[in-house]
């Protein structure tokens, strides 16, 4: 019995539901349109390839497995979106945003090399990926929480909360593809579904619906929220 | 804090970590866990796998035995035929084809020949291809290196090999015809039609034979087929296989694919040639990589959960904790102001309240110690003007202390000088304090009497050199006083030792007099309990006599009726005899009546017969009613006299009563009288008790008194002996008095001398002896 497809279709429709959280809160909250704009687009377009996926669309014969093209076009868009999100939350520079964006296409672009690539030169380029995702983690846990601190507790609770989601979870990717039918082969490609659509579930329509509970934060962000600045508390990464 | 850093301390300091590394350990735990499952399972697998192939290989084995064994005996049978080992050509090549034809043949068997083995030719056979082959040219080895045979019923059976013939590798299987053993009966086989049946019994693997030479007799892949396996002769399974042990050999390579396999063998014992079953590992273990590949993906799906939890659960209570601990810490070094609002419900929310109310609660005792403090400043500004004030004064004090301490020291120097014996220095009084002029003026004062005083005292010594001679003779009259009272007091001590003596003898008397009146009253005790039964002796008897009084009182009622009654029955009685006395008169007069008419009856002849016996009658009835009315008479007389003595008897029986009651009533009276005595006795005998009872507690506080009496006689003694002791004493005082009057006379007389360097002012103080007592008197 082939469950695949099954995980794909429960991935479907639970992006679907996580894409109404934002969508919702888009049409009737407008000032913060641009956040829940990126949060939407991140379980949509999350849907869309999960519905190719479920469809049969996009499945590259590369040798160990099957690649699913939709899976990392997914996660080159989405991902960078995600960031971008936690960023935003931060307000830091335009030169943080880039190296967020960019480190994080590295990291997904080594991952979909990797598995074109076949064995000797698939880890080479995984390791490349995992490099780059230590310097995400840099950025992450050292970079943008110093800028978090001037914009008030509620913001910093908000943006570690997510941080930390996004951390935990983005730490597993790696251990899942390694483990998968592209690395060691631990992992058959129906479990590999499953364990990858829970994965992208949590840290996607979790991250969203996180985002949008702690969406009052974004009013301290707006009004600069003199009272945290003065009391200048650093928030430190756990 | 100050311990140093170390990763333990870390760990205590954060609950963050303690959480990571509980949901670590979880994870850890779980991936022990599916490992050991993994373990087990794949342990458990492999074990399946081996017993499934070796049972397969075995049974293979066992089959291709059966069926081989069953060629070589259909061989051997068909060469024994009688037509084959007989008949001509023709008739044996029916024979041949009719075998084939009716299916009468093992499986697999293509062909049956008949040949030549010195011609080298088959000359007969069920396949007309075969006929007037020679074997030779087709490389059949049992042609190329002809087999021996040791008797008729021996079997040959040959190596695979290709024919141009058939397009399948063949096996010849041989024996020789027993009349003619050059000639052979063969059976050909299809080895490939074997080895189809033999694969394809297990999914995705393959059964192969070989030889001893390790070529391969049965192989899926026909063009495998007499190609060396792995080592040849040397490969594991033909050795194993050949010394007649089936087994099983993991890891092996695949000749053709470069696969591993996993592979079990079986020799077949009729023969040199080993089964082989093979799988290649990724088959036989697929179950094995599915169930790591489930638990992996478990495990994983275990660690994103705890993942989530962790990151929901423990960042909203780390960073809640944070925050509100840096707020509190805000708090203690002073800043009031901080905001302790949250939307959060849970504990966290009530925490945050009860913050809240705590920081308002600080900021009012701010506020009240802060008043506190301006108050309390405002009272030290009052006490500094206070100090000033005092400040002032003291200065004033100052100055006036100056002065007084230069007349102070003025009136030292005079007293110096009064001191040093001149006594007729005074102060100068002027001064600025009231006080040093009262001084100045009392000082002469004191120094005008001093000077007057020691005028008086030198007189004074010298009469107290005369008085201590009488005194010192007063003294010695008196000691000798004292010792006859030591001697007085001394009898005293001796009496009054007696006197203890005898108050302990009377002492022990009253103790036994004590002792007797408490036997006396215990004996009273005795009377007294009997008295008391006694009188409720006398009682009962008396209640006794009561009761018989008043049964009395009873008969004595009844008697009276009784006698009333008889009285009554004795008035009846008379007037039954007046009726009586008219009954008899009424017979009277009946009679003469008769009498009379029996009269007149005679006179009156026959005529007055019958009358006359009327008359008769009439008489006869009134004398018998006349006797009737005597015998009444007499009966009621008889009555009546009976009455009478009834009544007498019953007056008498009235009288008796009467008397019993009297002598009753005298009984009770009696009775109550002993009761009275006995109450009386009871009374005394009391009284008797009381009186004992005194009696013993007087001799009791006798004998305390007496032993009162000892002690204080005792002491007397003992006082005696402290007036003997002190009477001593006294004497040695008086010596010592008589010593003192001898060391005042020389006093004194140094007094005398000491006074002499006084200066004092002619006329000072009284003259002589008399003015001295005059002045003493007044000093005094």
């Amino acid at each position: 019995m082939d469950l695949t497809s099954v995980w794909f279709w429960l991935g479907t429709v639970g992006m679907a539901v996580g894409t109404l959280v934002p969508a919702k809160r888009l049409v009737t909250d407008r000032r913060y349109a641009r956040y829940y704009a990126v949060l939407a687009s991140v379980t949509a377009i999350a849907t869309v390839a999960y519905l190719a996926m479920a469809l049969g669309i996009g499945e590259i014969e590369v040798p160990g497995g099957s690649l699913f093209v939709p899976r990392y076009v997914d996660w080159l868009v989405t991902t960078p979106l995600l960031v971008l999100y936690l960023g935003m939350l931060c307000r830091p520079g335009k030169r943080v945003y880039a190296a967020l964006v960019a480190v994080d296409i590295v990291v997904i672009g080594s991952g979909v090399v990797a598995g074109f690539l076949s064995a000797p030169y698939s880890y080479a380029a995984y390791l490349v990926g995992c490099v780059a995702y230590l310097g995400l983690l840099y950025l992450l846990l050292v970079t943008l929480p110093a800028q978090a601190a001037d914009h008030g507790n509620r913001v910093v609770a908000v943006f570690t909360k997510l941080r930390n989601l996004t951390v935990v979870l983005w730490t597993i990717y790696p251990v899942v593809w390694i483990l998968g039918p592209l690395g060691f082969g631990l992992l058959q490609v129906e479990t590999d579904a499953m364990v990858v659509a829970y994965l992208d579930l949590i840290s996607k329509v979790g991250f969203v619906v996180m985002a949008v509970n702690g969406a009052d934060a974004l009013d301290a962000l707006r009004t600069g929220s003199p009272r945290a600045a003065a009391s200048g508390a650093p928030a430190r990464a756990r | 804090m100050g311990r140093g850093w170390s990763p333990l301390n870390r760990v205590r300091e954060s609950y963050a970590l303690k959480l990571a590394i509980a949901l670590v350990s979880v994870v850890a735990l779980t991936v022990a866990v599916g490992a050991l499952v993994q373990a087990q399972t794949a342990d458990q697998l492999r074990d399946d796998v081996q017993g499934q192939l070796t049972s397969i290989s075995e049974s293979q084995a066992g089959e291709l035995e059966t069926w081989l064994s069953n060629v070589n005996r259909q061989t051997r049978v068909l060469s024994e035929h009688p037509t084959i080992n007989a008949g001509d050509t023709y008739r044996k090549r029916a024979v041949l084809r009719d075998l084939i034809a009716d299916d009468g043949v093992p499986e697999g068997v293509v062909a049956v020949h008949y040949y030549d083995a010195d011609e080298q030719t088959i000359v007969t056979s069920s396949a007309e291809d075969f006929v007037g082959v020679n074997p030779a040219r087709e490389n059949a080895p049992f042609a190329t290196s002809p087999p021996t045979f040791d008797d008729a019923d021996d079997v040959h059976v040959s190596e695979p090999f290709h024919t141009s013939i058939t397009d399948f590798p063949v096996v010849a299987v041989m024996s020789p015809v027993p009349d003619d053993p050059s000639k052979q009966i063969i059976f050909m086989v299809n080895i490939e039609e074997r080895t189809q049946s033999l694969t394809g019994m297990v999914e995705g693997g393959s059964t192969v034979v070989v030889d001893s030479d390790g070529r391969y007799i049965v192989h899926p892949e026909t063009d495998q087929l007499l190609t060396t396996h792995g080592d040849g002769a040397d490969s594991p399974v033909v050795e194993q296989g050949l010394a007649g042990e089936s087994g099983f050999i993991e890891g092996e390579t695949s000749d053709e694919t470069g696969e591993q396999m996993v592979l079990a063998y079986a020799p077949i014992d009729s023969t040199d040639w080993v089964v082989a079953v093979r799988v290649p590992e990724s088959e036989a273990y697929a179950l094995g990589a599915t169930v790591t590949s489930n638990i992996v993906g478990l495990i994983l799906i275990a660690v994103v959960s705890l993942g989530l939890v962790g990151v929901t659960v423990g960042s909203n209570t780390v960073i809640s904790l944070r925050q509100l601990s840096e707020k509190a810490r805000a708090m203690e070094s002073g800043d009031l102001g901080v905001s302790l609002e949250t939307t959060r419900r849970d504990e966290f929310g009530t925490l945050y309240d009860s913050f809240d109310r705590m920081r308002d609660s600080l900021r009012d005792q701010v506020r009240e110690s802060e008043r506190a403090r301006e108050e309390a400043e405002k009272a030290r500004e009052r006490t500094e003007d206070a100090r000033k004030e005092a400040e002032e004064r003291r200065e004033e004090a100052q100055a006036l202390s100056t002065h007084l301490e230069t007349k102070a020291s003025h009136y030292e120097e005079v007293m110096n000088a009064a001191a040093d014996g001149d006594l007729r220095v005074r102060v100068d009084t002027e001064s600025k304090s009231d006080a040093m002029v009262a001084i100045g003026e009392s000082l002469n004062e004191m120094l005008d009497d001093t000077e007057r005083t020691v005028a008086s005292v030198k007189r004074f010594s010298a009469h107290v050199s005369n008085a201590v001679v009488d005194v010192e003779d007063s003294a010695e009259e008196v000691m000798a006083t004292g010792e006859e009272v030591s001697e007085s007091v001394a009898e005293i001590s001796a009496g009054a030792t007696d006197q203890t003596e005898h108050l302990s003898e009377v002492a022990d008397r009253m103790n036994d007099l004590s002792a007797s009146a408490q036997e006396v009253a215990a004996t009273v005790d005795e009377v007294a309990a009997t008295s008391e039964q006694a009188a409720a002796a006398g009682e009962l008897g008396r209640e006794a006599a009561e009761d018989a009084l008043a049964e009395m009182d009873a008969v004595e009622t009844a008697t009276e009726r009784t006698v009333e009654e008889i009285e009554d029955l004795d008035a009846e009685m008379a007037a039954i005899g007046d009726i009586v006395e008219v009954i008899t008169e009424i017979a009277d007069r009946t009679n003469m009546v008769a009498i009379n008419a029996s009269i007149e009856a005679a006179r009156s002849g026959a005529n007055g017969d019958g009358f006359a016996v009327v008359a008769e009658e009439v008489k006869s009835l009134a004398e018998k009613t006349k006797e009737s009315a005597s015998d009444i008479e007499g009966r009621i007389e008889r009555v009546q006299s009976k009455t009478s003595q009834s009544v007498e008897g019953m007056t008498e029986t009235s009288q008796r009563v009467t008397a019993g009651i009297e002598t009753v009533e005298g009984a009770i009276d009696a009775l109550e009288e002993i009761a009275a005595y006995v109450e009386e006795t009871d009374a005394s005998i009391h009284e008797i008790n009381d009186a004992t009872e005194s009696q013993a507690e007087a001799s009791s506080a006798v004998v305390t008194m007496v032993d009162d009496v000892a002690s204080i006689s005792e002491e007397t003694a003992t006082q005696a002996e402290g007036v003997a002791d002190a009477a001593e004493d006294q004497t040695q005082t008086l010596t010592s008095v008589s010593r003192d009057a001898e060391g005042l006379a020389e006093r004194a007389a140094e007094l005398s001398e000491l006074l002499d360097d006084f200066t004092v002012a002619q006329g000072a103080g009284p003259t002589d002896d008399t003015d001295f007592e005059f002045a003493e008197v007044e000093e005094s």
